[in-house]
């Protein structure tokens, strides 16, 4: 028991592996062949891991060849997935979530689906008050909500489609998955939450995306560009630590 | 005959004005309406406020320039503060939190068509609906909330304070009614003049029998 206790503790303060963000770009060709719209898109990702956390965050980037033209772009985001409770007697149980405006849905998708949680545009960090806004006198886009700056960076407030909010000509979203947790009590019983996701992120024209979806499994026509990227760590008791899985746990596909 | 209608027609949809907080006896049920159109009311007790609300009432009163300790938020600001659209003018209070609610016919008929799914914004006209201006940005939240700017404050802060939203405190735009400081920052922010009346709207019973 003591051996146990001990080594436990060296655990825990052994170090963690923390990557330095990453960062990924998509150029977009047609600006190389004449005029475009969207000079591309990044996506930051910083992994987090630790004895009793680990998970990843996610930012992205619409970068504009000028500022007038970002109102009309926006990301929809796809999951797949699950986040799920175990414990040290093997007893699992799923997290649940609000989706597409309804609350007590279990968190499990087992095909990628569209990632809303309090409303039904499929848009990621949409707008519900979008449209021309006589009081205001301009138009509020359905994408008002992304940021002026990178979240990972400075941050910044939302840019609210006015192009003067904006130094450069670029509009940022942010996901921060809940991590995957761990903890343990006296008597050495542990509770794991597991997070075990899978993304997809997909510029779109904000025209050809629907105002609304009932349905998860939207398939929004005429992606830009796509890029996966995942949170996924699950707790492996024998190893006393996260592990990140290159797949989705079976427990999720189920 | 006109103006007999208009007198009775007036007490039946009982038009709001002052209302003092009743801050420590009470609990306070304001009715809200989210951006989905369903009605929520939730109950408050400002005895039993987290230290969050106290944290705010703190900034309000550093801003302001108020002795500490001055400063109450009321449940309607923090309520309008999470982002809520739409408000009842006036909040029902009652002494027991799981007490059923009496609200009156104008809250019963747009809690019907809530849950009915057939409430849209051009139901929430008249004086008591009051459509609330959200920050879009920094810009704007900084004059509907409260900061200082050259070591002056400014900002709409707590409306219901002081009395609640009496009928100086609102104005009437294309048939919705509008807090004035709301719509006082937009016309700041914007350069633009607002077309407005002072006052909150007129019934819209009555708007309809003339």
């Amino acid at each position: 028991m003591k051996t146990k206790l001990m080594l436990l503790s060296l655990l825990a303060v052994a170090s963690y592996a923390q990557a330095a963000p990453t960062v990924r770009t998509w150029n977009n060709p047609e600006c190389a062949r004449g005029s475009c719209e969207i000079k591309g898109i990044k996506l930051y990702l910083d992994k987090y891991q630790k004895s009793s956390m680990a998970g990843t965050m996610m930012a992205a980037e619409i970068i504009g060849s000028n500022k007038g033209v970002l109102g009309n772009y926006a990301f929809v985001q796809h999951l797949k997935g699950c986040i799920f409770q175990e414990d040290s007697e093997g007893k699992r149980r799923l997290a649940m979530r609000e989706y597409l405006g309804r609350s007590g849905v279990p968190f499990k998708h087992t095909e990628m689906e569209i990632d809303s949680a309090s409303d039904k545009d499929p848009i990621y960090w949409s707008k519900p008050e979008f449209g021309y806004d006589e009081m205001r006198g301009f138009y509020i886009p359905r994408n008002a909500s992304y940021m002026t700056k990178n979240p990972m960076g400075d941050g910044g407030g939302s840019w609210a489609g006015k192009p003067s909010n904006l130094t450069t000509p670029s509009i940022f979203v942010s996901d921060v998955p809940s991590f995957s947790t761990f903890s343990m009590n006296s008597d050495m019983s542990w509770v794991a939450q597991n997070s075990s996701l899978e993304f997809k992120i997909c510029l779109h024209h904000v025209k050809d995306i629907p105002e609304k979806t009932e349905v998860g499994k939207l398939e929004v026509p005429n992606p830009i560009v796509c890029m996966n990227w995942s949170s996924n760590f699950v707790y492996n008791p024998k190893k006393f630590g996260f592990e990140e899985r290159k797949e989705i746990h079976p427990y999720c596909l189920n | 005959m006109k103006k007999l209608l208009l007198l009775v027609l007036c007490g039946l949809s009982a038009v709001a004005s002052a209302q003092t907080i009743p801050w420590e006896q009470s609990w306070a049920r304001p009715v809200l309406i989210d951006t989905d159109m369903k009605m929520r009311t939730p109950a408050y007790h400002y005895l039993l406020l987290g230290t969050a609300f106290k944290e705010i009432e703190s900034y309000i009163e550093e801003i302001q320039g108020k002795p500490k300790g001055s400063v109450k938020i009321s449940a309607d600001y923090i309520e309008y503060r999470f982002g809520y659209p739409y408000i009842y003018r006036n909040t029902f209070y009652t002494e027991d939190p799981q007490a059923r609610v009496e609200f009156n016919d104008e809250v019963n008929e747009v809690i019907e068509k809530s849950k009915a799914g057939t409430l849209t914004k051009e139901d929430l006209k008249g004086p008591n609906w009051i459509h609330l201006v959200q920050a879009l940005d920094t810009e704007e939240a900084n004059c509907l909330a409260v900061s200082r700017k050259n070591n002056v404050s400014r900002g709409c802060a707590d409306q219901w304070q002081d009395g609640g939203l009496t009928d100086d405190k609102l104005v009437c735009f294309k048939g919705k009614t509008y807090i004035k400081c709301h719509v006082e920052c937009m016309e700041q922010i914007y350069k633009r003049k607002v077309e407005t009346t002072p006052g909150p709207c007129a019934d819209a019973e009555v708007n309809n029998e003339n």
